[in-house]
Parts: structure tokens; C-alpha cells; sequence
């Protein structure tokens, strides 16, 4: 992470990061979200802003919690640094391996009575991310690295209000 | 999530307060189904109090939607806020969306992403420029033509004479179709797109893996990798500017840069290169060798180009940062055209032969760094993702058909020469 805390971000404000370390359980989820929500909020950035990048802990981190761990317990990292501008996600996990970023995207052209659910959530973060990487670490872990930029949900919110 | 019930004639609406994520969708569920066994056909949901959706969210909306048309019921959501809205919409679902308000107009494309028609813009209109720094003494860049692409569209089979090594000082600026080995038996399988600049050279092999990779000059040690063809300079590049949007949230496109560089340069030709945050780059990349030995009579011809070039069908590397390196010209000077390309689809738009690097993103610094200082931070910091030749594609509709950019540092100089080395 090239982004230590107080350095100057690309807009010239401040980088905050935190991380997150919680047991890879559904039951963990919520907690974990709550408090990305609030930290997001804190470094200024609006509910539009902060969805896809809540979306994409909830999807990655629900895949891994259901696919990744058929036998032992595991434990999900997350660290968030963000600026005014731009935030960015890394997730780890230390199960089996599962590269989320070229996984199959759904079929949205099936009209909506007969079309399959799967991949969606893939599909949603892979839309609303700016950059979307996987990799697998020699430490046995799988490490998504993510970037959102907020300025573009926050415009995109502020001109439909308007209408 | 909290559920509230409210009849209004036939019409049965739930206002739903909380987050719509697994745990939420699992309580909605049951409660719709609860509604449906009750004999409630026409269902609305309210989400004006929904902060968060997702696939799990979604796929309980589906579910009921399908299962009141079966019942020859309806069912859709009103009041959602712009980002759980987004969520129906990138999910396929605007069908659900029953707003009795006009669909706002630019909801899908949104201010951002629409940038100024590039093309006919005369410099300053979409950027503003900051920060220049002109180093004393940094004459014009010498520059040296390779080979010839040309013969890319031909198929024409390469031997070891079309191998050349260039050496990769922290003088040196290169583009062109290159790979790193020992010679012609060693690289002939993986040319691929290359460029180089302030001592580090970048390859995107065409064999194995599509890994792209680097070599730092440091030391005594000068990198040299293989060309088959190529736009070579040498120099310093003695302009530095710093660049962003003159209008908020209007990216800058690529054959702005150039016309602020060959404006900056006061020439009608000029080498760049440039470290920009990107709003998405259209290129291209091969894909194969065309030194291996299967080359096709024609394979830039269709069918065979989809297997030779790899085209980004839309911007690509979205918020990455990227470094792109070449020669830029204006419309009118005398370019080789199987080089120089026109940046835009207008008229007078600048020619060039560029490639562009991308790199995991790192928040710029909009001051001045010797250009071998910025490179040798920006390789040994930041991760490649890959190597594109940029391209004016006139399919793509929004910015003109070209690569956009936020905001860039950009080192440039005027040429001396440009000789032709064949």
C-alpha cells in the first residue's frame, strides 16, 4: 500500500486508512460493513459514494465467506485508504483460491422471467470499481485490489435530486 | 431492516427503512412471501429508506417480480435513492422501476463522463495548465525511425536482420514493437508492444503468460532490448508541465495533451512523455509475434486480426495511472504515415505514434521530478497491468473516440530531427 497516513492524496487532502481483520462468517459481515460505513462517512464521503465501494466488501467477502472455506474457519482482512477523491480496497482472505475479476459475467440480454441469478454481485463490482485486480499471494491468500473515485456517484446523485 | 405496511386501494405498498444486504434480504423475503400467501397481488416496495443493495437485495426483487407475474399480480419499487436505483439498473432491472416522475436524462451517462467533443478544441479550452518548468540547457531530441510497420499488414516473415538492439539510456525515449532477450532466436516469439523512457524500458511479451516487463537502466547496466520497428529519440526532454481539467469533471483528451505539448515545445513536432491519472484508454495490442514463424499472408487482414491484435472495445484501465510515452506532431508536419497516426477524428487533429503503459494507481505529485527520477519511483513502486498502443477509434462515441485523461505531468521537447534509419 503506497498510501501511509496524513501523506498528501491526489487531491492534496489527507489519506486515511484502516483495516479490519474479522472471522470469515456471515454473521461477521454486518458488523464489518457498519464500521467501513461510518469510516467512509467520516472521511466525507456521501451514501452515493460509499455504495459501490460497500457493495464490493459485501459481494467479495459473501463469495469468500459461501465458496471459500468448505472445511476450517478462515479470517478476512480488509484495508481501506482513502482520500476525499478516491478510495482504495484491498481484501484478503486465506482460502481457496478464486479469482473474482475473470469469473463469467451474467447473461443480461435473457429476458427477466428466465434469467439465472448467478454472477451478479461480480458483475456489480466490476461495474462500479475503476480498477479491479486479483491476485494470488505466495502466502496462500487471495488479495482483490480495488479503486473507487467518488466524485463521479456524488455528481451522478446530486444531478438526478435535481430532477 | 424494518418493514411497514401501507394500503392504498388495490395497491399494497412495504416502506422498507435499513439495508437490503444478506441479512436484510433474507427478513424481506419472508415477509413478502407472507404478503403473497395473503392474497396481495399488486405490490409495491418503497426504498426512499434503503442505504444499501445488493446481489442478495437483487435477488429477492427478481424472485418476486417473477412469482407475482406468474400470479398475474405486479410488483415494482419507487423512491429508490440514486445508488441503490444504480444497483436495479446495472442489474437489469429498470423494468421494476415504477417512478411516476420522467426517467432523468442523463442518469445513465451522468456530467462526468461526458467529456467536451474532443477534436476541433484549440489549446487551454479543456485543460489548464500549471507548473511549467523549463530545464536550461536541454536542447532538441534527436530521433531515429526503425524498420516499418507496415509490413505488420503485410505478413511479411522477419529475420535476424530486422532485430535491432537499441540501448536504453536515461536519455533514451522509444515506442515500438520490441521484446527483451539476446537476440533474434531468443525474442522472435514474444514482440510485443515496448516503449521506454528516463532508463526504464517496458515490454508486453506475446508469449506465455501476457505478463507484461521491465527493465531499469542502473549502474553499469543498460538495458537493450530487441526492435523490429520503432520510433527511437534521444535528449532530454526539456519542458515540464503540469495539467487537469479546465472545466470540472471533463476529462482531457489525448490530442489535447499533444497540441499543449507542441504549443509548450513551440515546434511542429515533439516527444512526450506523460504520468496521468487515467479517465480510460482506447488502444491496441498484439497479440502474437509477428516474428514467430506461423505468420499468415495477411494478419491484419479480417478474420486473422482478432487473433494478431487485441482491441479495447471501450476506455480501459479506468483509474489506473498511466505512462505514455511518444511523438506527437502537428496536422500539417511531414510525418512518415505507416507511423504517425491522427490522434482524433478531426480535421487538424495532431498526429502521433504513442504507447501507454498502465500502472496500479498512486496519487500524483503536480510538481516537477527529473524524468529518470519519476520512472525508476514509478516501476519499483507500482504495478504494470499492461501495454497498449493508443489509438483514435471512431466507434467509440463519447470524448471522441480517444484515450482521456484527469490530470497529467507531462515532460516533452521539440525534435531535431527526424531521421530515417530502415
Amino acid at each position: 500500500m503506497n498510501t501511509p497516513e496524513n501523506k498528501a492524496g491526489m487531491d492534496g487532502g489527507p489519506v486515511r486508512r484502516q483495516e479490519w481483520r474479522v472471522p470469515a462468517r456471515m454473521d461477521g459481515l454486518t458488523g464489518l460493513l457498519a464500521k467501513v460505513e461510518a469510516f467512509l462517512e467520516a472521511a466525507g464521503w456521501s451514501l452515493a459514494a460509499s455504495h459501490p465501494v460497500l457493495l464490493a466488501i459485501e459481494e467479495l467477502a459473501t463469495n469468500t465467506i459461501k465458496y471459500g472455506y468448505p472445511a476450517a474457519a478462515g479470517t478476512l482482512e480488509v484495508v481501506l485508504a482513502v482520500t476525499a477523491a478516491t478510495a482504495d480496497l484491498t481484501l484478503r482472505d486465506d482460502g481457496m483460491p478464486f479469482d473474482p475479476v475473470t469469473a463469467p459475467p451474467p447473461d443480461l440480454d435473457q429476458p427477466v422471467e428466465d434469467r439465472p441469478i448467478g454472477g451478479l454481485g461480480l458483475h456489480l463490482v466490476r461495474r462500479q470499481s475503476a480498477s479491479f485486480v486479483y491476485r494470488r499471494l505466495a502466502t496462500g491468500h487471495n488479495e482483490v485490489h480495488l479503486i473507487f473515485h467518488s466524485l463521479a456517484a456524488t455528481l451522478k446523485s446530486g444531478f438526478q435530486e435535481l430532477h | 431492516m424494518d418493514i411497514q405496511q401501507h394500503q392504498n386501494g388495490a395497491v399494497l405498498t412495504l416502506l422498507l427503512a435499513g439495508r437490503l444486504d444478506s441479512a436484510g434480504a433474507n427478513h424481506l423475503d419472508a415477509e413478502l412471501a407472507a404478503v403473497v400467501r395473503g392474497g396481495g397481488r399488486d405490490l409495491r416496495l418503497d426504498l426512499a429508506g434503503v442505504s444499501f443493495l445488493s446481489s442478495a437485495g437483487i435477488r429477492i426483487l427478481l424472485t418476486h417480480y417473477r412469482g407475482l407475474k406468474k400470479l398475474n399480480g405486479a410488483f415494482g419499487v419507487v423512491n429508490s435513492p440514486p445508488a441503490v436505483r444504480e444497483v436495479i439498473e446495472l442489474s437489469g432491472l429498470s423494468i421494476l422501476i415504477r417512478d411516476e416522475t420522467p426517467e432523468p436524462v442523463a442518469a445513465t451517462a451522468g456530467p462526468a463522463a461526458e467529456p467536451a467533443a474532443g477534436g476541433g478544441k484549440t489549446g487551454g479550452e479543456t485543460a489548464n495548465v500549471a507548473a511549467v518548468v523549463r530545464t536550461p540547457g536541454a536542447g532538441p531530441l534527436r530521433c531515429r525511425l526503425i524498420g516499418d510497420p507496415g509490413r505488420l499488414a503485410v505478413g511479411r516473415g522477419y529475420d535476424a536482420a530486422d532485430c535491432r538492439a537499441v540501448a536504453v539510456t536515461r536519455e533514451t525515449l522509444a515506442v515500438g514493437i520490441g521484446a527483451f532477450g539476446g537476440g533474434f532466436a531468443e525474442c522472435r516469439g514474444a514482440f510485443g508492444e515496448f516503449l521506454a523512457a528516463g532508463g526504464a524500458a517496458a515490454c508486453q511479451p506475446t508469449d506465455g503468460g501476457g505478463t507484461p516487463d521491465y527493465l531499469l537502466a542502473s549502474g553499469n547496466f543498460i538495458p537493450e532490448p530487441c526492435l523490429l520497428h520503432g520510433v527511437v529519440c534521444e535528449g532530454t526532454p526539456g519542458m515540464f508541465f503540469h495539467f487537469e481539467p479546465w472545466a470540472a469533471r471533463v476529462p482531457v483528451p489525448m490530442s489535447e495533451v499533444a497540441r499543449l505539448c507542441l504549443d509548450h515545445a513551440g515546434a511542429d513536432s515533439a516527444a512526450l512523455v506523460m504520468l496521468a491519472d487515467t479517465a480510460g484508454l482506447l488502444g491496441a495490442a498484439l497479440k502474437r509475434s509477428p516474428a514467430a514463424g506461423d505468420v499468415p499472408a495477411a494478419p491484419l487482414a479480417f478474420p486473422e486480426i482478432r487473433q494478431w491484435l487485441s482491441f479495447t472495445p471501450e476506455r480501459a484501465h479506468v483509474g489506473s495511472l498511466a505512462l505514455v510515452v511518444g511523438v506527437v506532431a502537428r496536422a500539417t508536419a511531414a510525418m512518415p504515415a505507416s507511423f504517425f497516426r491522427p490522434l482524433g477524428g478531426a480535421a487538424g487533429s495532431p498526429l502521433a505514434h504513442l504507447h501507454a503503459a498502465a500502472f496500479t494507481f498512486q496519487a500524483l505529485p503536480d510538481g516537477f521530478r527529473p524524468l529518470a527520477t519519476a520512472m525508476s519511483g514509478l516501476f519499483s513502486t507500482q504495478r504494470l497491468q499492461g501495454l497498449l498502443h493508443l489509438i483514435h477509434d471512431d466507434r467509440v462515441i463519447t470524448g471522441g473516440g480517444e484515450s482521456l485523461f484527469w490530470r497529467g505531468n507531462v515532460w516533452c521537447g521539440p525534435l531535431a530531427s527526424l531521421e530515417v534509419a530502415l
